[in-house]
């Protein structure tokens, strides 16, 4: 892998909540290569929002956030130093917009220009059909995906190196879902940018990304190549969690499932997280928190039972 | 404008209810409006004298019909009182009570808004507690005590300003809109204008405490839940400086929502005007009502009401219009 554009390592988010002291990332390491797309999956809880929003600034004032993140080689702040480099595309891009302002008018603010011709193509760049007349409506006026295409506007024109996705397509319908995607990976190609794709749907990510990181309780369960990953998953909860994914391969079939939930934020965690819902369970996994391991140059696994094939 | 229109009309028939409501109450009282007006000291010929020149011996239906009549020609009738037409008298002490309570809920929207912003923008820390504490005394502290404190400070202890009353007995200008702060400026004299303003300073400060406090709870209440949306986070991701974030992004989401309630302290200031009035001997349209309520004066009473009704309904139809204009969303239909 050539030199990382982003590199993390050890990345502990906590917060402090009145039931307790919630652990929502657990010492992520990762790395993200410059052009690339990573996409990162797991369950509701894992940690995939908690880290990037940790990266961005965008932790709560009482949230601890340590962790060693290097952007470019260079040492940056762990909670924000993010932001200068990179933008953020929503979820529901309904809410990312504010309604009471035309498109135009919170473009220009992010644009920092006011220039009619300029705020146009960066709509045009986004595929908005006759951007003129789209500065001047209001997002209301919007359908899903033209608001997703807004939204998408909004980051390009804070010039960023990396763009974080998170969840773009789950509030749209498929069709939707699939020319966001495009126009993603077009704009990607286009400007060289790099992209981490948080969600946690694996067709999606198997489609758009070129390496997948997956998460489980707030740590790295397995990272590497799409393909390694979700043909040869390595780590059981990688291989349980595309199990669990259907495909119109499986239509009759019975889908499987993970017994057991994700342990609690609050939980204090020994060993490997994965151990009490693992079919693979030895007595040495509940002894030591097993570190990535690779398997090959293009895939890791923390797993106590992958031997270190680096 | 058609909508416009149509609540014109539906307006229309609110103020027709109220209308009726009042008449109704006035003719139930168990008094006759005809010895009323004659005086206590009338002889029986006479009482019925006046009973015939008011008209007040036909039906009860055909007065009503009558007295709608008369309203729409602008007759609001005859003061028990005073045998003034009321809507002269009302047009002198309306524009008393309308410049104090729009000057009031001016400065209160003036200082209000901006703090309810500051102190959302800082939330549980210690200037937001500074500034809610501030809320909380200026909605609690009673009228007609904070009013004596500060005559008692700036007007006998100081000597900075006037006690009471709307200009100096000095002071002399043609009142030609009522509005005294315009009259003054247009004799064009600048000691008049002052004399003008420095009566004003206290009532005002008085009338503009419990909106004031009203403005700025409501304002960071609303832009507490704004504040907590994607789109400010992600305005601030992309690097909007904070200043136009909580004035211009958020402040125009918030202010929607709080502007029905805000509108209507100013209609609820008219209406309850007449503590301020009392105490600082402003002659408005609460001290008019409230001498007509001790006299029993029912042409008064019920014209006075329905004028506190339209300006209601006014201040009600306007705040749509700037609530359709804040936010888009919002179809006049």
């Amino acid at each position: 892998m050539t030199a990382p554009l982003l590199s993390v390592r050890d990345l502990r988010v906590t917060f402090q909540t009145p039931t307790g002291v919630v652990r929502a990332v657990r010492g992520i390491d990762l790395d993200v290569a410059p052009g690339e797309i990573l996409g990162v999956v797991g369950e509701s809880g894992c940690g995939k929002s908690a880290t990037f929003r940790a990266l961005l600034g965008l932790s709560p004032a009482s949230a601890s956030v340590v962790g060693d993140v290097r952007w470019d080689g260079t040492p940056t702040d762990t909670s924000g130093g993010l932001q200068p480099h990179a933008a953020m595309i929503y979820q529901n891009p309904g809410a990312a917009l504010n309604p009471v302002f035309t498109i135009g008018q919170q473009l220009a603010l992010v644009a920092g220009t006011d220039d009619p011709v300029r705020l146009s193509e960066l709509l045009d760049q986004v595929g908005l059909p006759d951007p003129p007349k789209a500065l001047q409506a209001y997002p209301h006026e919007f359908s899903g995906g033209m608001r997703q295409r807004a939204v998408i506007a909004f980051a390009l024109a804070q010039k960023p190196r990396l763009l974080i996705a998170d969840e773009p397509t789950t509030a749209l319908d498929v069709t939707t879902q699939a020319q966001i995607l495009d126009l993603l990976a077009s704009i990607r190609e286009e400007r060289n940018l790099t992209v981490v794709f948080v969600s946690h749907d694996l067709a999606v990510i198997s489609r758009i990304a070129d390496r997948v990181a997956v998460l489980y309780a707030g740590r790295v369960a397995e990272i590497g190549a799409v393909d390694d990953v979700l043909q040869r998953p390595t780590h059981p909860y990688a291989a349980a969690l595309i199990r669990s994914t259907p495909s119109p391969a499986m239509v009759g079939e019975d889908l499987a499932t993970i017994p057991g939930l994700v342990p609690d934020g609050r939980a204090e965690i020994f060993g490997c997280a994965f151990a009490d819902r693992c079919d693979h369970v030895i007595d040495a996994c509940r002894a030591e928190t097993p570190p990535l391991r690779a398997t090959s140059p293009t895939h890791a696994a923390a797993c106590i039972r992958v031997e270190d094939g680096a | 404008m058609r909508y416009l229109l149509r609540r014109l009309l539906t307006s229309l028939g609110v103020v027709l209810g109220v209308v009726t409501i009042t008449f109704v109450v006035a003719r139930l009282v168990p008094s006759d409006p005809a010895a009323l007006y004659a005086g206590p000291r009338a002889r029986p010929a006479q009482v019925e004298q006046v009973r015939q020149d008011l008209n007040l011996d036909a039906s009860i239906p055909a007065q009503y019909v009558s007295y709608l009549g008369d309203l729409f020609t602008g007759d609001l009738g005859i003061s028990f009182a005073n045998r003034r037409p009321i809507a002269e008298d009302l047009l002198n002490f309306l524009p008393a009570t309308l410049e104090l309570a729009l000057l009031a809920t001016g400065l209160s929207m003036a200082i209000g808004i901006p703090l309810g912003v500051w102190a959302a923008a800082r939330q549980d820390r210690r200037r937001d507690n500074g500034i809610r504490l501030v809320a909380v005394t200026s909605v609690s502290v009673p009228v007609f005590w904070s009013a004596l404190i500060l005559q008692l400070f700036f007007a006998n202890r100081l000597g900075l300003l006037p006690l009471s009353g709307r200009t100096s007995s000095d002071v002399e200008f043609a009142e030609r809109t009522g509005f005294f702060l315009i009259d003054s400026v247009l004799s064009g004299s600048p000691s008049n204008v002052g004399d003008v303003l420095t009566h004003l300073v206290m009532p005002v400060i008085v009338m503009a405490a419990y909106p004031l406090g009203l403005t700025i709870r409501l304002i960071r209440g609303s832009m507490l839940e704004v504040l907590g949306e994607p789109f400010i986070e992600a305005a601030r991701l992309g690097g909007v400086p904070e200043r136009t974030v909580l004035f211009r992004l958020a402040l125009k989401n918030a202010l929607a929502p709080a502007l029905t309630i805000l509108g209507l302290t100013f209609a609820y200031s008219v209406s309850s005007a007449f503590l301020v009035e009392a105490v600082f001997n402003w002659p408005g349209i609460g001290r008019y009502l409230t001498d007509a309520i001790i006299r029993v004066d029912f042409p008064v009473i019920t014209a006075a009401t329905l004028v506190i009704t339209v300006i209601y309904v006014l201040v009600n139809l306007l705040l749509d219009l700037l609530q359709a204009r804040l936010d888009p969303r919002v179809e006049l239909e």
